[in-house]
């Protein structure tokens, strides 16, 4: 055989490998992970499926985007009155603590929102056919699952609606390129009206306990529903709706306050799953929350001066007379530093950098208690209201400067009332613009005003009165509608405060 | 062979030859994009959205378009046609190229900005550059029919903002913009409200200084003017200038610069374009009134002039009008005020300066004047305290003594422990504070501390008050000279003792006179001091209590502190 005939042969050879192999190569599976058609054949893959759901709350797993949990301090917290910026503080969050917003701004941003909901549209969808699969897996544990992905996804756009209004409302999964919609925005109530019908299908059939304490606070119980479904009622001024699913947590006899003494802080916020609290982001040494950059090691944020001297108040006199969710709980008094995610006992000692896994807490009994007064306000129903509020204030040794004394007949003095109380004991906790709000938008905007000087109250000078004019225009009190979402989805419409 | 191989390759390259040839006249010329940034630059977006044709035509016109079109970075307040055609109707011409190129020129100028501005630098106040024109414009924002918008120099909203282009950005408007074209003094005089005020100018003098344009006459400054209306004065009790006259001029002549009425105007003249948002900057304003100052305070969103807490005592402030205030003059701003006020005459007065009584200090409850307690105070914790930048300095600590004298005497038990070395890369060199209100004159200065043994600590520190150097050098390290020398010889070698509960005996807490200080101007000052001189030792610290102002003409040593704060009648157990 001749050279030339040698190198023939060869190619020859090669030729017929790649052209055989030819289908092989290109349906190519992943190496190192699963596909969804292998996935869902059993109970055990809906059951890490459901974990990976509370997993993806703690944060990005690209870790390219902010924790969720840091979202919800920002929205939450920034156009409040009780946090001021720090020497470290980034331009977009002045620019919120500013009310300065534009549709550029980075903290609109929905994303770490969004993965979680479509995650538990995959679990929606795909949960159900692996009972056809698996003999052992029941209807009841399906139900029992499907009723945490409801009440999460509810949650999340509970804080949609809160946050931007109008948001897209994608109740299917997302698994492909085709799949992908370009979704038109969906108004605030009917997204609403959706959340009431899904918790309300997941009320009945979610869990009273997964039979350890890390997990009843970890994950979706029957409890967190009503406290969700509570927060929706009574963001849509359902009062009496509001109470009758506060009463289902309160009447369990599940939670208690946990007392003012010397454990509070140890208790409530450094170890969590405390007996008050009823569904917390869990995190851990594995993944920290992101907190200590922003609150304790180069501070962005720090607790505005009015925190301790009026919204707490300060006995001069009598250093023992303190209100126990202030000093050294929400605030360290040495230096003005937001303490409930740094500190350790309760006094000056920070948790150190690897320590930083102080839970988010999303409801906690307190919460609902109060919730249920503010709807009693509402229902005639004032001096219970008030008495509620007294053992919030009894459990906390709040002190008589902070004492309101509305009349009970004036729904809107006592609910005001709940509104000082709740600032004080969910400081910093990622509800104050979302309470202000509330309280502000009910009876067509009656108390905005009280949205306003609490919104302003931090402001340079130079800045309140343009901020006074901004916030008198209901569409500035949410969000713009993420820039780049916009230039991806035609279908998006700007909120049209960002217009002008 | 050869030939023909090389007969081959011509054959060959002459096919690949018309091969190429073909395809490439076959083939129709690509379309390649000339420009290395397909983005507009202003003018163009101009040129391209006829929305804006009318305002584009008087770019062209005054040849503004050549630079919008080039490199730079403007911001361009841009009415659209709807805007234009309304404005050319107020001035009755058909189009702009009726108008005069120089009063063109004006128009234009008037709406760019030779800066990036996006609607995150407006305020409630004036933009930070000036306009082309050489005026400021101002901004805010209000709402109309539920909807907020900005609004810009009080005449036009903003309908589109942030319009982004290669060199600059573009605020779309819905009325032009126009020049102020009066004086303040103008303003002020055709203005029926203002007419009492007016008068007051007038016979004082100060219509002309307030009628002068900056833009004609160098070196004159814009001036912010706070008026004051009829109503106000009728409030006030004063009804005609007559009565105003009657009530304030001293000495029958308000030309005088003695005179109170003309001081009166002096004081509400202040040397500088001050709108709302730039007077609620700032701590205090100076005014034509020799040496008196107008100390800003903003309460609840109120702008609130003169109110002080002057001697312990709050003296309650007059509140600026929002809505009369910010009218632009093209010599300057017209602010309006709610209630009277007058040129107010302080009495020099002692001021005994506490270092650490300060606002956030007294909020910081856990450490503030709790036995024992410490707290280093970092950068920006005291906005009153500021000192040189060092590594790993962790600022000055706030120090608050064992129980209250039992060994050592301090005004409210407590001090700041000051790092202050020279030449040391980790203890700052020079330490400064702001001081409260200080009437203007003549003052003593003495620097109340506790000696800190005998090591090299501040041996040798310059004090200075305003960059001002005072005589004498300071020595912390010193104690008294003596316990038993009376307190006229001490006084004579620049000691005191300054704590009433001190024992005679006791000599460690003590104030050392640092010179004399004539303070200029009745306003907060700042106060600094500064290690000339490193002299060994191993400590760092100084402890400073308290910085006492004692006009000259007062005796020095009639008071002392208790340590309790209160100031009392100096002990006669004193030598």
């Amino acid at each position: 055989m001749s050279k030339g005939n040698t190198i023939k042969l060869a190619l020859l050879t090669i030729l017929m490998f790649v052209a055989t192999s030819c289908k092989k190569y290109l349906t190519l599976y992943p190496q190192d992970g699963v596909i969804r058609q292998e996935f869902w054949q059993n109970k055990e893959q809906v059951q890490s499926a459901v974990l990976g759901l509370y997993a993806s709350l703690l944060a990005d797993p690209a870790g390219k985007d902010r924790q969720l949990a840091e979202y919800m301090f920002l929205w939450g917290e920034l156009r409040g009155d009780n946090v001021i910026s720090g020497a470290n503080v980034a331009t977009d969050e002045l620019n919120m603590l500013q009310d300065n917003i534009l549709s550029t701004n980075t903290l609109a941003k929905w994303s770490a929102v969004y993965r979680t909901i479509n995650l538990c549209n995959i679990l929606i969808d795909y949960a159900p056919g692996v009972i056809a699969k698996d003999n052992t897996f029941t209807q009841a544990q399906l139900n029992s699952y499907l009723a945490e992905a409801l009440t999460l996804r509810s949650l999340l756009y509970f804080y949609l609606v809160r946050t931007f209004r109008d948001v897209p409302l994608k109740l299917k999964s997302t698994g492909s390129d085709t799949d992908v919609q370009q979704l038109s925005k969906t108004s605030q109530a009917d997204i609403l009206t959706q959340i009431i019908k899904d918790l309300n299908t997941a009320e009945p059939t979610a869990t009273i306990s997964y039979g350890n304490r890390a997990s009843d606070k970890g994950r979706i119980t029957k409890y967190t529903v009503d406290a969700v479904l509570a927060d929706v009622y009574l963001w849509m001024d359902n009062y009496q709706d509001c109470i009758d699913a506060c009463d289902k947590v309160i009447n369990s006899g599940q939670f208690a306050l946990v007392p003012g003494d010397s454990g509070f802080f140890g208790n409530l916020y450094y170890s969590g799953n405390s007996s008050e609290s009823i569904f917390e982001f869990q995190f851990d040494s594995q993944i920290l929350n992101s907190f200590y950059t922003a609150f304790l090691q180069k501070p962005r944020f720090l607790a505005s001066p009015n925190v301790m001297s009026s919204v707490f108040n300060i006995d001069f006199l009598d250093d023992n007379n303190y209100d126990r969710r202030g000093r050294f709980v929400s605030v360290n008094t040495n230096n003005s530093q937001i303490w409930k995610y740094s500190g350790v006992t309760g006094d000056a000692t920070a948790r150190s950098i690897d320590q930083f896994y102080a839970h988010w807490i999303v409801y906690r009994y307190a919460d609902v208690l109060l919730m249920k007064a503010e709807a009693m306000a509402y229902l005639n129903r004032g001096t219970e209201s008030l008495d509620i509020i007294n053992t919030i204030r009894t459990r906390a040794k709040a002190l008589p400067a902070t004492l309101e004394f509305p009349s009970p007949t004036d729904a809107d003095a006592v609910a005001l009332y709940v509104l000082d109380e709740r600032s004080r004991e969910f400081a910093f906790e990622g509800k104050r613009w979302y309470d202000l709000l509330r309280y502000a938008k009910r009876n067509n905007y009656r108390n905005l005003n009280e949205l306003i000087t609490a919104s302003i109250s931090n402001m340079p000078g130079n800045l309140q009165q343009s901020a006074t004019a901004k916030l008198k225009d209901l569409n500035s009190h949410y969000l713009p509608i993420p820039y780049n979402e916009i230039l991806n989805d035609p279908n998006l419409v700007q909120n049209p405060f960002y217009k002008n | 062979m050869k030939y023909s191989i090389i007969n081959k390759r011509i054959g060959r390259l002459a096919a690949a030859s018309l091969m190429i040839l073909f395809y490439f006249s076959g083939c129709k010329p690509e379309q390649y994009p000339i420009t290395t940034n397909p983005t507009l630059n202003i003018i163009q977006y101009f040129d391209t959205n006829p929305d804006y044709s009318i305002f584009d035509r008087a770019l062209i016109k005054t040849g503004y378009a050549g630079f919008l079109g080039a490199y730079g970075r403007y911001t361009v307040f841009a009415p659209n046609n709807t805007a234009m055609t309304a404005y050319l109707q107020t001035i009755n011409k058909s189009s702009v190229d009726e108008i005069d190129d120089n009063a063109l020129k004006d128009f234009v100028s008037f709406h760019i900005v030779q800066d990036t501005l996006s609607t995150l630098n407006f305020t409630d106040g004036k933009l930070p550059t000036a306009t082309m024109f050489g005026l400021y414009i101002t901004t805010g924002a209000a709402i109309d029919g539920g909807i907020t918008s900005y609004v810009i120099n009080k005449q036009a909203k903003v309908i589109q903002p942030n319009i982004r282009t290669g060199n600059g950005l573009i605020h779309t408007l819905d009325h032009v913009l126009l020049p102020p074209t009066q004086t303040i003094a103008q303003i002020l005089a055709a203005n029926p409200k203002y007419s009492i005020f007016s008068q007051a100018l007038t016979a004082t003098g100060y219509y002309d200084t307030l009628n002068v344009v900056p833009a004609n006459s160098s070196n004159r400054p814009f001036l912010t003017v706070i008026a004051q209306t009829d109503s106000v004065f009728n409030a006030a009790g004063i009804t005609s200038f007559a009565d105003l006259k009657a009530k304030y001029s001293t000495t029958g002549n308000p030309k005088n610069p003695n005179d109170s009425l003309f001081l009166y105007v002096a004081y509400r003249i202040i040397p500088s374009l001050q709108y709302l948002g730039d007077i609620v900057s700032s701590p205090s304003q100076t005014t034509l009134a020799p040496q008196e100052n107008l100390p800003v305070a903003l309460i609840n969103s109120d702008v609130i002039l003169n109110q002080v807490v002057f001697n312990g005592i709050l003296e309650v402030g007059v509140p600026l009008d929002r809505v009369l205030g910010d009218v632009p003059a093209n010599n300057g701003v017209i602010q309006s005020v709610k209630t009277n006020f007058k040129y107010k005459v302080r009495q020099q007065a002692p001021v005994y300066f506490d270092v650490t009584d300060q606002p956030e200090l007294r909020k910081a409850t856990s450490v503030y004047k709790k036995v024992g307690a410490t707290l280093p105070i970092t950068t920006g914790l005291v906005s009153a305290f500021s000192w040189e930048a060092a590594n790993n300095y962790s600022g000055p600590v706030y120090t608050v003594d064992g129980a209250v004298g039992s060994k050592q005497y301090f005004v409210n038990n407590d001090y700041v422990l000051i790092g202050l070395r020279l030449g040391f890369t980790t203890i700052p060199s020079w330490f400064e504070t702001v001081t409260p209100l200080i009437v203007k004159g003549t003052y003593k200065v003495w620097i109340c501390y506790r000696n800190g043994g005998s090591g090299g600590q501040g041996r040798f520190t310059q004090v200075s008050v305003d960059g001002q150097t005072l005589g004498r050098i300071v020595d912390f390290g010193t104690t008294l000279p003596s316990s038993t020398s009376s307190r006229t010889v001490l006084e004579s070698q620049g000691y005191k003792r300054y704590i009433a509960e001190q024992p005679a005996g006791s000599t460690t807490n003590i104030a050392q006179l640092a010179g004399v200080v004539t303070i200029t101007s009745t306003d907060v000052h700042r106060i600094r001091f500064t290690c000339i001189k490193t002299s060994g030792g191993s400590t760092n610290n100084v402890f400073l209590d308290m910085i006492q102002f004692i006009p000259t003409s007062m005796s020095q040593t009639d008071k002392c502190m208790s340590v309790n704060g209160n100031i009392v009648n100096t002990p006669s157990t004193f030598p």
